[in-house]
């Protein structure tokens, strides 16, 4: 890979495992122990906000979120395979993301995000699919207690309900977005990866990612599938490498073992290979959409 | 002093994600979208000995938001903040105290449930005229961090007691007047640049160990005079100098203008180094200009309170880069120029006169030469020109009525008549009229006014001896006559004149005008080549002059030509210099042929050189005869009556 400068962005809402994934993909950079395609090769200029981060994260402690008017500056030197690139890859607060949701007004540092970057890395929570009672499971609910009761009316409709984007289903969120950014790059094609969040506790009921993608996020799945402009791939992450609690068993395990990505043509791998695929780097493991 | 205030209340804090929990007003999607944000973290990391930080900003909509920070570890992720803002109207920052008033109405929330309080406003009655001050003393960097602030440059500092950085930011609120409480912007625990819009925040107070933005910034022993005495009034108000913010600062006027009022305050009045602030911080009249009016207004600080006097207005002639730094309707320097003028009319001339003469073309000069030139009669301004010669540039563009023009004529010759010359230089002070004046003044300064007019022809712009021989030839017969006694053309002048588009009763004014010698010495010159064959240059140049004359006579100039046609036959028989005569008749009556006014002309010319000499009579009626027999006859008659 020649000299060059690689732009990759962080989508996603709050509490989707961004900073976490950021921590984790540094720690793997730094640790010689993880057999990772590339290296650090010069640290940031400011790091602090990666030392802050990858602190928190090596003593198995919540790295805490990002706040909404901070942008951790995420600029590194790297290597791969003997040739050095650039890598800038800004961590945003997801609730600007949610702000774009509400107010359908994109700030100027989101639109920056959105647009001026050369591949995306969604990030989905299994915790945050904030699923919605479906039309036809409340058809099949009446159905059921009209069979049982012999009535005909079900539970009253709740109406008056405040809008408010928390409760907004999180595919729904992610389509949305997904299609402010592609109508603000003007259809212009790019690399995308959804990774979704806390594999290890999804534990694979579904099958791999993609198809665990398709099970519970239709909506998101089938959006990407149709995208033209957008080249796909769905990777399970375990950033942590597991839960924490207060018994401190994570921060027993060497931080090399602890945080993987998963998928479907490759099974486990190391916890960088979404910013290898994005990065389109040779070699890196990929499943396609 | 106290005011019943509306507070509103926004609360913030964490609901999968940062959001807004609830609100007792409805902010518009500006407003919304600054607290959104400002009411998040101030950065990655919170310090529980930060907890309860306090941060500050105008919402675009007027309105001031000021906002209490809590730590929530309760909430399942690091980095979780409760934020309570209190918004208010700007007007009810009124107080130095209603910052720290309105502190106590901060309030923490408990949990999700506990939101009803935020939901409705609440009146205050805010004890805006509590004292705050520090107390436990003045930070080491408060100097330093208030000469930044003050000077138009974001200030940082690292607040290592936060309490010490809370008591700080409330003692500078107090210090600073209104609306520049109502537009300040600052932040008590901040770990990066924050911003309202486009601008940053005034004041950051760094949580120690931040990065980049936690250097310790130490006490300069170089932090200026009035930063450390800003410093010291944190901590025991001297009432003079709040009261001199709150009289003098106003709502238009940007933060420097704390730090213009603390120099002045501090040095008494127009010091070198609050002249050297305003020059240097508010260059321009739209930088406070509230301040700035308060101070140098006629009758303002400047001037004690009093009205305008001289000493001030040389004060501030003095640094002319002090007052271009003013509004000029706010500096008022005619009214001070006039006050001035009225108390010690020599001491303004003399400001007057001492006026460095680059700086001459600004408008401090320009009040104070209309104040001098239309307060100052004839004698006292020739007094000064006596004294200051090269002024009288200035003073002819505007005095140059006869009245002025005898008081001028009073002076000394030699230092006017070349200070004229100077002035008359300049073409875009040269005035016409004035040389039309100073000709009229011929008659009753003979010989003044005609070393001064004769002077003006020996310029060397052509321009302005044209404009004299214009002047004469419309000045009465007593006025040329006079400049012909007394003056003497120079050779360069005749020169100069011959080259220029004049009209032929103008060349016949310069023959009058110009000694036979001169001529002579001009027509030796090449200018004459085209007209008068070269062994006959000496003797003929007058002819030709008058030759040159007749081409382009007109009906009405015929008395005049003749009259300088006579001047030369004079002359030229004085000097025995019968043949240039001859060859003047010669050159000059077959011209007459062509002209339609020959008759006239030959009428004046014998009237005028003939009738003493019977020979010559016969000559010239029998040339007369060739070309006009009536002519000649009246002639006959005219002469018959003569003699």
């Amino acid at each position: 890979m020649s000299d060059t400068s690689v732009r990759i962005a962080l989508l996603g809402l709050p509490q989707t495992g961004k900073t976490t994934y950021l921590a984790a993909f540094y720690n793997a950079l730094c640790d010689p122990d993880v057999a990772a395609p590339i290296k650090i090769v010069t640290l940031p200029e400011q790091a602090t906000y990666l030392m802050t981060i990858l602190r928190n994260w090596q003593e198995a402690r919540p790295t805490g979120r990002t706040a909404t008017g901070e942008q951790g500056r995420v600029e590194m030197r790297l290597s791969h395979e003997g040739d050095q690139f650039t890598l800038a890859m800004p961590d945003m607060s997801g609730e600007l993301f949610e702000n774009v949701l509400r107010e359908r007004v994109v700030p100027a540092a989101v639109y920056t995000t959105l647009v001026e970057h050369d591949a995306y890395l969604v990030f989905v929570h299994p915790d945050e699919l904030r699923d919605r009672i479906l039309l036809t499971d409340v058809a099949a609910a009446k159905a059921s207690v009209a069979a049982v009761t012999g009535q005909r009316s079900g539970p009253p409709a709740t109406v008056g309900e405040e809008f408010a984007t928390k409760a907004l289903p999180l595919q729904a969120s992610m389509v949305d977005l997904l299609q402010a950014m592609a109508e603000l790059r003007q259809g212009a094609p790019c690399r995308l990866a959804v990774l979704i969040s806390a594999w290890d506790r999804v534990g694979g009921a579904d099958g791999p990612p993609d198809r665990w993608l398709a099970a519970r996020m239709p909506l998101l799945s089938q959006y990407l599938a149709n995208a033209a402009h957008l080249d796909c791939a769905v990777f399970g992450v375990s950033a942590q490498g597991g839960v924490y609690d207060d018994s401190g068993a994570m921060a027993d395990v060497r931080p090399s073992e602890r945080a993987y990505a998963v998928s479907a043509g490759a099974g486990r791998i190391d916890i960088t290979a979404p910013v290898c695929w994005a990065a389109g780097l040779a070699g890196a493991a990929v499943n396609p959409a | 002093m106290s005011a019943l205030v509306r507070i509103q209340h926004v609360l913030h804090g964490y609901d999968r994600g940062h959001r807004l929990l609830a609100a007792s007003v409805e902010l518009d999607r500006a407003g919304r979208q600054l607290v959104d944000v400002l009411s998040d973290a101030a950065g990655p990391e919170l310090r529980h000995d930060f907890d309860g930080y306090l941060t500050g900003y105008p919402l675009p909509d007027g309105r001031y938001a000021f906002a209490c920070t809590w730590y929530a570890p309760e909430m399942p992720r690091p980095n979780c903040v409760w934020t309570h803002t209190l918004i208010v109207e700007a007007t009810a920052l009124a107080g130095p105290g209603t910052l720290a008033a309105l502190c106590d109405h901060f309030r923490r929330p408990t949990g999700l449930s506990d939101l009803e309080f935020y939901r409705r406003p609440t009146p205050a009655d805010l004890d805006d005229a509590r004292v705050v001050t520090l107390w436990r003393g003045a930070p080491v960097w408060a100097a330093d961090v208030l000469g930044a602030l003050y000077t138009g440059h974001p200030a940082y500092a690292v607040g290592d007691r936060h309490a010490e950085s809370v008591d700080f930011v409330m003692a500078l609120s107090a210090q600073q007047w209104p609306q520049l409480r109502s537009r300040f912007s600052f932040c008590t625990a901040a770990q990066g640049q924050r911003r309202v819009g486009d601008h940053p925040f005034d004041l950051e107070l760094l949580v120690p160990g931040r990065g980049a933005w936690g250097r310790p910034r130490e006490a300069r022993p170089s932090a200026p005079d009035w930063a450390r005495l800003l410093a010291e009034d944190l901590e025991q108000p001297q009432s003079g100098l709040r009261d001199l913010v709150a009289a003098t600062c106003g709502g238009a006027d940007s933060a420097v203008a704390m730090c213009l009022a603390t120099a002045w305050h501090g040095t008494g009045g127009l010091s070198r180094e609050f002249a050297d602030l305003l020059v240097a911080h508010a260059p321009s009249p739209r930088q406070a200009p509230g301040f700035k009016r308060a101070v140098f207004r006629p009758g303002g600080l400047l001037d004690h309170g009093r009205a305008a006097s001289a000493s001030t207005l040389v004060d501030l002639l003095r640094r002319p880069d002090v007052v271009r730094t003013v509004d000029p309707a706010d500096l008022g320097l005619p009214q001070r120029v006039v006050a001035a003028w009225e108390q010690s009319p020599m001491e303004t001339v003399r400001l007057w006169t001492q006026w460095p003469a680059d700086e001459r073309t600004g408008e401090g000069f320009e009040a104070l030469t209309t104040a001098v030139l239309g307060n100052a009669g004839p004698r006292d301004l020739a007094d000064l020109l006596r004294h200051e010669p090269e002024l009288i540039g200035v003073v002819l563009t505007t005095k140059d009525g006869a009245e002025w023009c005898a008081a001028w004529l009073e002076l000394p010759d030699p230092p006017f008549g070349r200070s004229v010359a100077a002035a008359l230089k300049s073409a875009a002070r040269w005035r016409p009229h004035v040389v039309g004046t100073l000709v009229g003044l011929l008659p009753d300064y003979p010989d003044r006014a005609a070393r001064v007019v004769i002077g003006l022809l020996n310029l060397p712009e052509r321009a302005v001896a044209a404009s004299v021989v214009a002047a004469l030839r419309a000045a009465p017969r007593s006025c040329v006559d006079t400049l012909r006694i007394r003056g003497m053309i120079g050779e360069d002048a005749v020169r100069r004149l011959l080259q220029a588009p004049l009209d032929p009763p103008e060349l016949a004014l310069i023959a009058e005008l110009t000694p036979p010698r001169v001529l002579g010495v001009v027509s030796a010159s090449e200018l004459w080549l085209p007209v008068v064959p070269y062994a006959w240059r000496y003797t003929h140049a007058p002819v030709a002059l008058l030759s040159l004359g007749l081409r382009h006579m007109t009906p009405f100039d015929d008395e005049l030509l003749g009259r300088a046609y006579a001047h030369l036959w004079q002359r030229l028989r004085a000097d025995d210099a019968q043949t240039t005569w001859n060859y003047c008749k010669l050159m000059v009556f077959p011209q007459l042929g062509s002209k339609p006014q020959r008759g006239s002309l030959t009428t004046e010319l014998g009237r005028r050189t003939g009738w003493r000499d019977a020979e010559e009579r016969t000559r010239i009626a029998a040339a007369a005869e060739t070309i006009d027999p009536d002519a000649a006859q009246a002639l006959r008659e005219e002469w018959l009556g003569i003699l």
